[in-house]
């Protein structure tokens, strides 16, 4: 991705134009703002790239450890698509696992390089949306990229194995994709993106249709007019240009999912009686030998993985709604809340002014798009499980579309994300320092790296067949595994 | 002096309130 977009020389071209152009005519104190910022930015950079070249090992990483990473490399072990027997987790939509494997594991231990890249992605494009919604000022684009580095859900991933970022990068450049025309593209990533946790569908088709639904209704009350975020309106063309796009997007979609989600949906559908474990498991029965899956290992899995959802959060009534604006932002006891990451300071400036510009929106008769997405896309997360990690998407349109919409970010805005970057650069680093120095090996868990030497131990006896091991998360395994042990819901008796 | 407006006044509270919620929780994690 930045190799093309370098040798295209766009970011050359960029870069010299922005120096003729911007930065000439930009005052002292955005000056200060951009390079002190650009600094912060750049070693909250450095710290996850140092973080991303060490394998997976991180408390942080223990569902990357636990399935993203072991069931892939067991599948290719195995040499087979078959059900793992023990992992009820392998029945779980893992084609953005199966696409990534060949690059993890071409290292002599598991990689996260991959999940780097794709925070680059992330980066790339929050740039290019924030200067299609504000005119291709580099300026905006920076305090957007600064506001997202300072976030601090994003700070915890960055560098490691986990997959939210990389699902995040997804939805965002397929609506990049969208924007340019670039449909062929937009449905690959969106395809991805779509098939990439068992409730992404459930939640995209929910959120399209309360969208849809809700533009409907206003339509009684005389809403013509429709935005992608708080800026000028789509004029009768465009409208019809991008809904001549949504067509051949949602073809595209359908065709690529018999591909990209098709495979996994049979295998959990003929193991588990429904296309998306762990949802309505033993609804369907296509498999002859399947009893009733209710009460069975899978079936029991299946109730544990979706009663995490209530794990998190603090409740669900109206006041546990207005006080979860600020309590998902700041920690709680120690690093963490009871939404599991603190989202951070950027999430707070934004929203308020989100609110206003969606509220103002609708006060001037007008169907902001992203800003009617972000709510929406809100209300259908706090009615399912409360975990920040799933609000990346929200939150950076949130970001986007505030900072994009602000007249002129005052100092004191630009001030607060620079207070943002230091705070986040602080944890990143705090974070990550215990590794500076160590080999990738000795960053290893102990159990990891007992597999690794079990590894040598197995192919110098020329072992073939499964290895009985108490435990599931064995990513460093070179060899066929069989976990013993129940541990609901990811590891099943059988 | 540019003037100040309702959107830095929510931007100045909330890094206050912020900064001291963080400072709370870190203090206390020390005590």
């Amino acid at each position: 991705m930045l190799c093309v977009w370098v040798s295209q020389g766009s970011a050359k071209n960029i870069v010299s134009g922005w120096l003729k152009g911007e930065w000439r005519e930009s005052s002292f104190f955005s000056r200060i703002f951009l390079a002190t910022g650009a600094v912060m930015a750049f070693g909250i950079l450095f710290c996850a790239l140092y973080a991303a070249l060490l394998p997976p090992h991180l408390v942080q990483e223990s569902d990357a450890l636990n399935y993203h990473y072991t069931l892939p490399r067991q599948h290719l072990i195995l040499n087979s698509f078959q059900h793992i027997r023990w992992s009820s987790a392998d029945l779980f939509p893992l084609p953005l696992q199966f696409a990534l494997a060949p690059y993890w594991f071409v290292t002599a231990l598991p990689n996260k390089f991959p999940q780097f890249l794709f925070l680059l992605g992330i980066m790339m494009v929050v740039c290019r949306l924030t200067r299609r919604f504000r005119a291709g000022r580099l300026a905006v684009a920076a305090l957007a990229l600064f506001a997202v580095l300072g976030s601090h859900n994003v700070g915890i991933q960055m560098g490691t194995a986990m997959l939210d970022l990389v699902i995040c990068y997804l939805f965002l450049a397929s609506l990049d994709s969208f924007l340019d025309g670039n449909i062929a593209l937009a449905a690959v990533e969106f395809s991805f993106f779509f098939w990439s946790k068992s409730f992404v569908p459930f939640q995209m088709i929910l959120i399209t249709a309360v969208m849809f639904l809700s533009f409907k209704a206003l339509r009684v009350f005389d809403f013509r007019m429709i935005s992608w975020g708080v800026g000028r309106d789509i004029v009768l063309p465009e409208a019809r240009e991008y809904f001549s796009r949504s067509r051949k997007f949602l073809f595209a979609v359908a065709a690529l999912s018999l591909l990209i989600g098709g495979p996994f949906v049979a295998k959990s559908l003929y193991y588990s009686g429904t296309p998306l474990y762990p949802f309505g498991a033993g609804l369907l029965k296509f498999n002859e030998g399947q009893g009733s899956v209710l009460g069975q290992p899978l079936g029991e899995a299946a109730k544990s993985h979706i009663a995490m959802k209530n794990k998190y959060g603090s409740g669900r009534s109206a006041g546990d709604f207005l006080k979860h604006f600020w309590f998902i932002a700041v920690p709680e006891e120690g690093v963490n809340n009871k939404y599991d990451y603190p989202v951070g300071l950027p999430y707070l400036l934004c929203v308020g002014p989100f609110l206003y510009f969606l509220c103002r929106s609708f006060s001037r008769k007008i169907f902001p798009v992203i800003p009617v997405f972000v709510a929406v896309y809100w209300l259908v997360w706090w009615t399912g499980t409360q975990q920040t990690r799933f609000l990346y998407i929200p939150i950076i349109l949130m970001c986007v579309v505030v900072i994009s919409g602000l007249k002129e970010p005052s100092f004191i805005f630009q001030g607060a994300v620079l207070l943002a970057l230091l705070l986040n650069l602080a944890s990143v680093t705090r974070a990550h320092r215990g590794d500076w120095g160590l080999e990738p090996v000795q960053t290893l868990r102990e159990q990891d790296r007992s597999l690794v030497a079990l590894n040598g131990s197995y192919v110098r006896q020329e072992q073939r067949g499964y290895v009985d091991l108490a435990f599931g998360d064995a990513a460093f395994a070179q060899f066929p595994v069989n976990a013993t042990v129940e541990k609901l819901p990811f590891i099943i008796r059988y | 002096m540019k003037k100040i407006n309702w959107m830095d006044v929510y931007f100045i509270l909330v890094t206050i309130i912020y900064g001291l919620w963080r400072i709370k929780v870190y203090w206390a994690r020390f005590l």
